[in-house]
């Protein structure tokens, strides 16, 4: 039946370019049992595109553990293949995976009122609050672990901070002598510029005084 | 006041930097079309849920190695693909509600029985196909992805997925035609 090198499925489907399309119409412009074909498809695509959308009964969402906030997953990622800025959290984040088991870090889904979140941890016992999660390792003593995560945490807190401090002292104290190098150079200029302008008046006040003589 | 949209491959890129909230805002976006996918897929609401949270999951999991965020749409539903093809499929009990019922209670828009009862034959004529034809046609009907990109997702070869494409349209336009006609 057909007589085009398109296929007219292709046509009512949207999958030709523009000369492509206009090929088809000239060719339907000859030919009605083509364009009964057409309006069949298009009758069927209608139909199909008239049922109504399915709507997830709930909300998919995610969220990340408190304890890992703001780095995370990522963090450790980055870190592990380079990335400096998360390079305190990976250290900490390798203390847990070390002591506390891959699970700890792992993303997961948790389902709440709400609908299903996403957290990283192991999966908590009952019914959790996911912004609260309970860490579970299989095998492990949790209170032992989440003692040894939070002093990891901790101690890279502290060395975050002594690090952020050096810095900013470090920057201070150049910036401190930027400053003063900067003053020392500008006093030299407007003293230079004194000089100039007191040379320039005393000639002046000198030419003055000689032409009045003159007179 | 001039809104600009964030672009999904922002929120892709942030989501790859582990942030979260981006990714969420990205599961809004796609969750309705993920979930529709494969519900028609597996043919239960329930199971389609349960995929559609396990295809989010581990696309977060695998957003790193996604290396061009421009093809996340037929990334994500090749993910999508294959937890719905991994799943054994549940048979369903035949007749044991009534589908008219079920229909007009799940859409308020299906307010008249005959709206009802087009819907129940669309929703029939698509359940007869064969699976690799449905879900060729609802990646392209309802998905709009180009026959190229359906390849990809379902990873058959271009010719096949047209051949699907091609039989499920015509199995369907026989089907509805009654339907079709009154539309």
């Amino acid at each position: 039946m057909q007589q085009t090198p398109y296929n007219l499925h292709d046509y009512v489907l949207g999958e030709l370019d523009a000369s492509q399309q206009a090929e088809v119409e000239a060719y339907l412009a000859d030919s009605a049992e083509a364009r009964d074909e057409v309006e069949r498809l298009r009758l069927t695509l209608t139909a199909l595109e008239g049922l109504p959308a399915e709507e997830p009964p709930r909300r998919i969402a995610f969220v990340s553990d408190k304890i890992f906030e703001p780095t995370g997953w990522a963090r450790l990622r980055s870190w592990l293949t380079g990335g400096a800025p998360g390079m305190a959290f990976g250290a900490a984040a390798c203390l847990a995976v070390l002591f506390g088991g891959i699970a700890l870090t792992e993303p997961r889904l948790a389902s709440n009122s709400d609908g299903w979140e996403l957290a990283f941890g192991a999966e908590p016992a009952a019914a959790p609050t996911v912004q609260e999660p309970v860490a579970q390792p299989t095998g492990l003593d949790e209170a032992a672990v989440a003692a040894i995560v939070a002093e990891a945490v901790a101690a890279e807190r502290t060395r975050n901070d002594e690090a952020l401090a050096a810095l900013v002292a470090g920057q201070s104290r150049e910036t401190v002598a930027e400053f003063r190098r900067a003053l020392a150079e500008h006093e030299s200029d407007a003293e230079m510029g004194f000089l100039l302008v007191q040379k320039r008046l005393d000639e002046w006040q000198k030419g003055f005084f000689q032409t009045a003589e003159v007179r | 006041m001039i809104f600009r949209e964030v672009e999904d491959r922002d929120l892709i890129l942030k989501a790859q930097r582990g942030d979260v909230d981006a990714y969420n805002v990205l599961v809004s976006r796609w969750d309705k079309r993920v979930f529709a996918y494969l519900v028609r897929s597996v043919g239960d609401r329930e199971d389609a849920l349960d995929l559609a949270q396990d295809t989010f999951l581990k696309a977060y999991r695998g957003l790193d190695k996604l290396a061009d965020v421009e093809r996340f749409p037929q990334w994500l539903f090749r993910i999508a693909h294959n937890e719905a093809i991994s799943m054994h499929r549940r048979s369903r009990p035949v007749g044991g509600e009534d589908e008219l019922e079920v229909a007009a209670s799940r859409s308020p828009e299906l307010r008249t029985r005959a709206a009802a009862e087009t819907t129940v034959m669309v929703e029939q004529a698509l359940k007869n196909l064969p699976d690799d034809q449905r879900e060729a046609v609802e990646l392209k009907v309802y998905q709009g992805f180009k026959f190229h990109e359906i390849a990809e997702i379902t990873e058959a070869p271009l010719s096949t997925v047209k051949s699907r494409v091609y039989a499920g349209m015509d199995a369907l336009k026989t089907a509805l035609a009654p339907a079709a006609r009154e539309v």
